[in-house]
């Protein structure tokens, strides 16, 4: 560790990776401004959404039901980059917790609490905003095509007129209405009245709030995550049995999506038993990352357990790296 | 993702019926799928059906086709799939039970003396016995069929969603001839001039000839967006109301335009063009409502936001005077001449 340490703090070079979801963001807030929110929401977001729906519908020979999971997929591979992002952040604010609740014991002073806490943030290399725009983007998209949905599925004839209003010129795009409804056991403009697609909901959110929660390091950490694993599925189930069913096979197929997402980024963590009520969440446990945020050697204080195991984790990596050149 | 979720919802049929008038009595809908019966003079109530009394309950959902009267009855087709027969003086059930479709009727009804002809969205061109209600025969269009079928000397003219337009024997379902367009027709069709004009999903309306089935030459017309208005054909023109916001002016001959009336504000024209007084008058979704010159197509008046509610059903003229339905159940009344409003004049 001491071999490497500069004389000057080091910034960290900025990566395609990191640019791209910032120049993505910019992009979409600029157009937001320019434009204005009503506007750009339906140029931008709405109506591109509703038309690649039709569109993908046509493709797959009119099956709506296989169209909305095809695009879930296809849309949730897009924003990966953010959903990555996202999670990775959410490890690395986990793994300072312990340090970032020293400095709020140790400073009583509101002010240099917070500026103890930037500090913490720029030595362990974390961005506060990591967590909350990719979430903030994907929240944008998620609403947009909810809204597209609910659009493109109907469930009246008025809605066909208000879909009107929204489909590109490109005749192509209209074949597809009015969609076919009927898919699997269900009417996809229609709640499901047979219980087994808010079933589905449920139990997949369930699955996928338990897998991708992040070990509790304090009781009452420990208590929100015990709400929120019960809570979310109860009451998606709730929602999903008012919504069009469309939207309910969107959320199941998305969940999966991130279930499978929560495996990438945490690996080995994951097991099954996690999924047991009286697993995992319920006992405070000492975070595994996969991956962790660039960490700088040199350090004020000593650091505690997780953050030296994240130190040393990174020391080695740099001296494969070294050993590599 | 929860807030997300909040907003949205299943979008509930509403119903576009408009007022119909069958001698001294007005057939409007004045609330979510209930029929009333209002005396043509002053519009006060004669009945409501559903009075929600009825055993069984009786539910519409929501009404979209017109209803149609012929001698004393009033047959009525809701978005739940059921038929029923009424007297038109009382309002009271004429048949043992309602005909049940398989799917939701958007279309409105067409009669005879001998049958009532039945579209629904499960395909199927059913014939009813007017006495009693029972199916004496059926014809399968291929798909939903969400226009009202057009009867007219021994011919019924069906329209589907298929793309499809059937011309029929009316008396044995017998196909005259079949039309096919390259995407759905739901505009309810009309027939002038020899031909029938109709319009669709494919941003078309076309005039097919009544008695070959072929499209007239210099037809079809190419618009913006769907054709789902009624079109009124009036002295060799067709005036044709588009979702672009457009009302379009065809040669009916030729399929030529004469002109087209775009207002400022431009909303999606569902409702069909009518001619009242010495204007031609339009109303689009917002509730704005335009009279025309017929000849030129220029704006005479205007009132914007008149309604301040959603209109998607057909107008009727009484007179100076045009009865409008609004989404809810209002009626209002305006005047054709100058576009002064009148007044809400729901019972």
């Amino acid at each position: 560790m001491s071999e490497s340490a500069p004389t000057a703090p080091t910034v960290p070079r900025p990566k395609l990776g990191t640019m791209l979801p910032v120049l993505i963001i910019v992009v979409i807030v600029g157009a937001f401004v320019v434009l204005g929110f009503g506007r750009a929401w339906n140029m931008l977001l709405m109506n591109p959404l509703i038309n690649s729906l039709l569109l993908l519908t046509n493709l797959v020979g009119g099956q709506f039901g296989v169209a909305i999971i095809l695009f879930t997929v296809a849309l949730r591979i897009v924003t990966i980059p953010f959903t990555l992002r996202q999670l990775q952040s959410t490890r690395a604010m986990q793994a300072i917790q312990p340090r970032m609740q020293e400095v709020q014991k140790k400073y009583k002073d509101p002010k240099r609490r917070q500026e103890e806490t930037m500090k913490l943030y720029r030595e362990t290399g974390i961005n506060p905003l990591g967590c909350f725009m990719p979430m903030a983007i994907q929240m944008l998209v998620f609403i947009a095509l909810y809204r597209a949905l609910a659009f493109v599925v109907g469930g009246s004839p008025e809605s066909l007129v208000g879909l009107s209003q929204r489909i590109y010129s490109w005749s192509y795009l209209s074949e597809a209405v009015p969609l076919e409804q009927s898919f699997l056991w269900l009417e996809l403009g229609q709640p499901d009245g047979t219980f087994i697609l808010p079933l589905l909901v449920g139990v997949s959110t369930y699955v996928q709030t338990r897998l991708a929660a992040t070990p509790a390091t304090t009781p009452q950490q420990q208590q929100q995550q015990q709400m929120m694993t019960w809570m979310m599925p109860l009451v998606l189930v709730w929602i999903t049995l008012a919504l069009p069913s469309g939207v309910g096979v969107y959320w199941v197929v998305s969940n999966i999506f991130s279930v499978f997402a929560s495996y990438w980024v945490y690996g080995r963590r994951l097991s099954w038993r996690t999924l047991l009520p009286t697993a995992a969440a319920t006992e405070p446990k000492r975070p595994h990352p996969k991956m962790q945020p660039n960490v700088p050697e040199e350090a004020e204080e000593p650091a505690p357990q997780e953050e030296r195991e994240v130190r040393s984790r990174h020391g080695k990596r740099r001296g494969k790296r070294k050993k590599r050149r | 993702m929860l807030a997300a979720a909040g907003c949205v919802g299943v979008s509930n049929p509403e119903g576009w019926v408009g007022p119909a008038r069958a001698d001294d009595v007005m057939l409007a809908t004045t609330a979510k799928g209930k029929l009333s019966a209002l005396s043509a003079e002053d519009l006060s109530l004669i009945w409501t059906f559903p009075t929600g009394e009825e055993d069984p309950k009786v539910e519409l959902e929501a009404i979209y086709g017109a209803a149609v009267v012929i001698g004393d009855s009033v047959y009525l087709g809701g978005y739940s799939g059921d038929v029923y027969a009424l007297s038109l003086k009382t309002g009271e059930q004429t048949w043992d039970q309602p005909f049940k479709a398989d799917g939701p009727i958007v279309a409105g009804l067409a009669a005879s003396e001998t049958a009532v002809y039945v579209a629904s969205d499960d395909g199927a061109l059913h014939v009813l016995d007017p006495q009693t209600g029972r199916q004496t025969d059926a014809f399968d269009a291929g798909d939903s069929i969400w226009a009202t079928p057009l009867l007219a000397d021994g011919v019924l003219y069906v329209s589907s969603v298929n793309g499809k337009l059937f011309a029929l024997d009316a008396e044995t379902l017998d196909t005259v001839w079949t039309f096919e367009a390259d995407q759905g027709l739901i505009s309810d069709p009309v027939l002038a001039d020899g031909a029938v004009f109709v319009g669709g999903f494919d941003r078309t309306l076309h005039a097919v000839d009544a008695a070959t089935g072929e499209e007239r030459e210099g037809w079809p017309f190419k618009a913006d967006n769907w054709f789902w208005a009624r079109p009124l054909v009036e002295g060799g023109i067709v005036y044709a109301p588009n979702l672009d916001g457009r009302l379009y002016a065809l040669d009916a001959e030729t399929g030529e335009q004469r002109w087209s009336f775009e207002p400022e504000d431009p909303a999606p024209l569902r409702s069909a063009p009518i001619l009242a007084g010495d204007a031609l008058l339009i109303v689009d979704r917002g509730g704005n409502v335009y009279g025309l010159d017929r000849e030129a197509g220029a704006l005479k008046w205007s009132a914007p936001a008149a309604l301040e509610k959603t209109v998607l059903s057909n107008p009727l003229a009484l007179g100076d005077e045009v009865l409008i339905s609004a989404q809810g159940g209002d009626l209002f009344r305006v005047d054709a001449t100058g576009g002064a409003f009148v007044e809400v004049a729901t019972p």
